[in-house]
C-alpha cells in the first residue's frame, strides 16, 4: 500500500475527530448527567409510586383526560395507596408541582420533549404563583387590527348598552305583547 | 332423483347467493330500526335553559351574564369581530328569530336584543359532521360537549351549526384574556369552542355561571332558568308548561334545548 502511514494516520485522526462528542463528554465528566427535578417540599408521595409516576405519568394524564372529558368522572382512586384525588391536571398535579421550571421542564428539556399541556392549562410561574394577570393587547400592538388605542371589553359592552337603552327608551311598546 | 347435475348446481349457487346477500341486508335493516328507536328514546336527563326575553332586555342583566360566563371560562375579548370568541352574546330579535319575523314586524321588536348561546340540541348537526368526535352529545345529561384535546380545527361544526354558536381560535387567545382564571384552561390556536352549559360547575351541583350571575341581580331574577327537561318537577318544565315559549329555527329539526319566553 502506498502512503500507508498517511492513510492510517488520517483515519485515526478522522475517528478521533468524529468521536469528539463522545470522548469529550466522558472526559469532562458530563456523561453521567441526569436531570434532577425538584420535588415539592413537605410532600411525601404522589398519586402513585415514584417509579410508576416516573415512567407512566404521561399515560396516567392521558387516562385522566379521557375519564374527565369523555366519561365525566372526576375522582381517581390511587392503586398504590388507595386514597382519592380529583382528576385535574391544574388543580391536583400543579397544586403540588407548582414550579414548572424546576420540575416538569427539567426532564422534558433533557429528553427534548415538548408536551403541549401548558398551551391551554394554566401554568404557575417560577415563584410558584399562579399567573393571574396577563397584560392584554396593549403589549402586543402588532396584533391590533387598527392603530387606535384599544378599548377593553367593559367599555365596548357599555357602548352596546347605551345603544340598547336608547332603543328600549325610544320604543316603550318594544316589550312584546305583555 | 331426476335433477341433473346442472340444475342442482344452479340451485346451490342461488341458495348461496341468497344467504350471502340476505343476511347482511337483514342485519342492516334491523340496525337501522334500532338506530331510529334510539333516537326516539328520550335521554334520562337533558339539561335545558329557558330565557325570558322580557327580563333579559336590561343592559345590566345582559352584561352581567356575558361577563360572568366569559370570566369563568377564560374567553378572550378580541376587538376584531371576525376573530372574536363568544360563548354567550346578544343578537337582534330579527336575526335570532328570522323565521318568526316578517316584513311588517314592528321595527322595535326586530331590534330587541336576545341572548343566544349553544342550544345543546337534541339532534345536533355539529356532532354529525365532526370527523374526530371532538364534539359529541353526552348520554348522561344531553350536553353537547367539546374535547379540545381532540379538535383538529377543521371547522365543519361551525359550518354545520345553524345558530352561529361556535367560535374558532384564529390565534393564541391568551394575550386577549384580561385576567386568566387558573382553574379553567384557556384554549389554544386552532380549536373551536362554545358554551358547554358549564359542565364543570354542574358536576359540582352548581348552576351555570350566567344563570347564577343574573339571579343575583334584583332585576334579573328568572331571566335565565336552568334545569332538567326530563324531570317533570324541574323549574324549566314548569315554565314550559305555564308560558308560551319558542325555540330557534324549529323547522331544521335540531330540537334545541334553549327555550325563549316571549
Amino acid at each position: 500500500m502506498y502512503d500507508s502511514g498517511k492513510i492510517i494516520g488520517g483515519l485515526v485522526l478522522f475517528t478521533v475527530a468524529a468521536a469528539f462528542p463522545v470522548w469529550y463528554t466522558h472526559a469532562s465528566g458530563k456523561a453521567g448527567y441526569q436531570p434532577n427535578p425538584v420535588l415539592p417540599e413537605g410532600k411525601t408521595k404522589c398519586v402513585e409510586s415514584k417509579e410508576y409516576m416516573l415512567s407512566e405519568h404521561m399515560n396516567l394524564l392521558d387516562e385522566w383526560r379521557d375519564l374527565v372529558v369523555r366519561e365525566g368522572q372526576t375522582t381517581y382512586v390511587s392503586t398504590a395507596y388507595g386514597d382519592e384525588y380529583e382528576m385535574s391536571f391544574t388543580k391536583t398535579c400543579l397544586d403540588c408541582h407548582e414550579k414548572k421550571e424546576e420540575f416538569c421542564d427539567k426532564c422534558h428539556t433533557y429528553a427534548d420533549v415538548t408536551p403541549y399541556c401548558w398551551d391551554c392549562h394554566v401554568e404557575k410561574t417560577a415563584t410558584g404563583r399562579m399567573q393571574h394577570v396577563r397584560v392584554g393587547r396593549q403589549s402586543k400592538p402588532d396584533m391590533l387590527s387598527n392603530a387606535e388605542p384599544s378599548r377593553r371589553g367593559a367599555a365596548r359592552l357599555e357602548d352596546k348598552d347605551k345603544a340598547m337603552t336608547a332603543r328600549i327608551d325610544s320604543e316603550p311598546s318594544a316589550v312584546i305583547g305583555r | 332423483m331426476d335433477d341433473s347435475r346442472r340444475s342442482f348446481l344452479k340451485k346451490a349457487g342461488l341458495s348461496a347467493l341468497g344467504i350471502g346477500a340476505g343476511f347482511p341486508l337483514l342485519r342492516a335493516s334491523v340496525r337501522a330500526l334500532q338506530d331510529e328507536s334510539e333516537q326516539a328514546a328520550p335521554l334520562s336527563k337533558q339539561w335545558a335553559m329557558v330565557i325570558d326575553i322580557h327580563k333579559c332586555l336590561q343592559p345590566e342583566v345582559i352584561k352581567t351574564c356575558i361577563e360572568a360566563c366569559h370570566r369563568e371560562h377564560n374567553v378572550p375579548d378580541i376587538e376584531d369581530p371576525r376573530k372574536d370568541i363568544e360563548w354567550i352574546r346578544t343578537e337582534s330579535f330579527e336575526k335570532v328569530f328570522a323565521d318568526q319575523t316578517h316584513p311588517h314586524t314592528q321595527e322595535s321588536i326586530k331590534q330587541l336584543p336576545v341572548m343566544i348561546l349553544c342550544n345543546h340540541c337534541a339532534s345536533p348537526s355539529c356532532v354529525r359532521v365532526c370527523p374526530t368526535k371532538a364534539t359529541w352529545k353526552r348520554e348522561q345529561d344531553g350536553i353537547v360537549m367539546m374535547d379540545m384535546h381532540r379538535c383538529i380545527g377543521c371547522r365543519y361544526c361551525i359550518a354545520a351549526c345553524p345558530y352561529g354558536a361556535r367560535s374558532f381560535n384564529w390565534q393564541d387567545p391568551r394575550p386577549f384574556i384580561q385576567e386568566i382564571r387558573p382553574e379553567y384552561p384557556t384554549r389554544t390556536k386552532g380549536v373551536v369552542e362554545k358554551c358547554t352549559f358549564c359542565f364543570e360547575r354542574i358536576a359540582k351541583g352548581m348552576v351555570p355561571a350566567c344563570v347564577e350571575a343574573c339571579q343575583k341581580l334584583p332585576q334579573g331574577a328568572g331571566a335565565l332558568t336552568f334545569g332538567d327537561l326530563a324531570d317533570a318537577n324541574s323549574e324549566v318544565v314548569k315554565i314550559l308548561r305555564e308560558k308560551y315559549t319558542i325555540r330557534r329555527r324549529p323547522g331544521l329539526g335540531t330540537a334545541p334545548n334553549v327555550f325563549y319566553v316571549i
